[in-house]
């Protein structure tokens, strides 16, 4: 017991030393060194990894199924949420819509706005709304493609997976469609893209 | 003259009763007539079957109109559809190649969560040319390392890496999402 006690003590002493060994060299009173902290980011965490930056993962809804009754009122859903699993923080970089063949977008407004388009027109207004943020709506600029949200908006921020509070944000959207003379089944009648991106401090 | 005079008597008595009896059994006829006629008119089944009332009602109509769901219903079912279209994207976003010919650490994972293979393009963001395109990646599995489609110059290039759930059975898009990434040529 008392051997292995010394040997204990001989070991703190060793490291104790190494440390004094390894600083820099100071050989003037109220003289100062540095230690470089260096870092390596690799893919496994080991110094002879491959170079990576942090993983990005995330999770993001790529449907946005919606019902109409027989008086034009759109039904979406409400569960709709981009999710950041990433250890960084990341944000919606842009979100885009395209019309699907056949389909044509038109301004987002009250359904009454469509009174006077022709059944079976297939027009679709469309809105979204991240994180609470900002409504951003699809005018009549463009029928066929247009940017929601081109660049960061207040709400489209995510935290890092460790905060669990703010790692993701919802998404809120909503619709007015051309009456129908003819009954449609989950057909898709736009695409929407989001584009997600690191949240820099640059 | 008592035995002569009777007879006569007796006649003209008579006439009265007949009369009576008669009116008596018009009264009777007519009022069996009307009750039966307000029993018809009052049973409501009968009449619009009668040819003479010009109208035939549909035996299949039933109360109410458009039947109308339950909101909550519609939308949980659109959630369970939100769901099932959920897709993870997972890759290093710095990749590195050591020249425009070579393999880079593209890292790209189809997370066990998903419900789908995915197939990811990488797209230049200045030009708008796709760079690389994986094949299908089943979920749970990953691309390490991938050369590029394209023999870049040395630099930095800024892309989109679009990840889309395609149909295992078809091989159809369902639906994509998207990581901003940075391409590294070394050479």
């Amino acid at each position: 017991m008392k051997k292995f006690l010394a040997l204990a003590l001989v070991l703190c002493m060793c490291v104790c030393m190494s440390v004094t060994a390894f600083a820099t060299e100071i050989d003037t009173s109220g003289g100062s060194g540095s230690t470089p902290v260096s870092l390596t980011s690799t893919s496994d965490g080991t110094t002879g990894g491959d170079p990576t930056g942090t993983a990005m993962n995330v999770t993001v809804p790529t449907a946005l199924p919606m019902t109409m009754s027989q008086t034009g009122d759109v039904t979406t859903a409400d569960n709709c949420r981009i999710i950041n699993n990433s250890y960084g923080a990341v944000r919606v970089k842009s979100v885009e819509i395209t019309a699907a063949d056949g389909w044509s977008l038109t301004a987002f407004g009250d359904k009454t706005t469509l009174a006077r388009e022709k059944v079976d027109s297939n027009k679709l207004g469309f809105a979204i709304r991240i994180g609470g943020g900002a409504q951003s709506a699809t005018d009549a600029s463009n029928s066929n493609t247009q940017a929601l949200i081109s660049d960061p908006v207040a709400g489209c921020y995510m935290t890092g997976a460790g905060d669990a509070t703010a790692n993701s944000v919802s998404i809120d959207y909503a619709a007015i469609v051309t009456p129908l003379s003819s009954a449609v089944t989950a057909a898709t009648v736009a695409n929407v893209v989001f584009i997600i991106e690191w949240d820099t401090a640059a | 003259m008592k035995d002569t005079n009777k007879p006569i008597t007796h006649g003209k008595k008579q006439k009265p009763g007949k009369y009576r009896f008669a009116l008596i059994l018009i009264l009777a006829l007519v009022v069996i007539a009307v009750i039966v006629c307000l029993f018809k008119s009052c049973s409501g089944d009968k009449a619009p079957d009668t040819p003479s009332s010009g109208i035939a009602y549909d035996d299949n109509a039933v109360e109410g109109g458009w039947d109308e769901a339950d909101t909550d219903e519609i939308v949980a079912s659109l959630n369970e559809k939100v769901d099932e279209g959920m897709i993870n994207i997972s890759m290093n976003t710095s990749p590195i190649f050591a020249n425009g010919s070579s393999s880079g650490n593209l890292m790209i994972v189809n997370e066990t969560i998903n419900r789908y293979p995915q197939v990811v393009e990488i797209v230049r963001r200045d030009t708008g040319e796709t760079i690389y395109k994986s094949g299908a990646v089943p979920v749970g599995k990953k691309i390490e390392e991938a050369k590029l489609d394209v023999d870049l110059a040395k630099g930095e290039y800024e892309c989109t890496a679009m990840f889309y759930n395609v149909n295992p059975d078809t091989g159809e898009y369902l639906g994509c999402a998207g990581a901003v990434i940075t391409v590294t040529v070394l050479e």
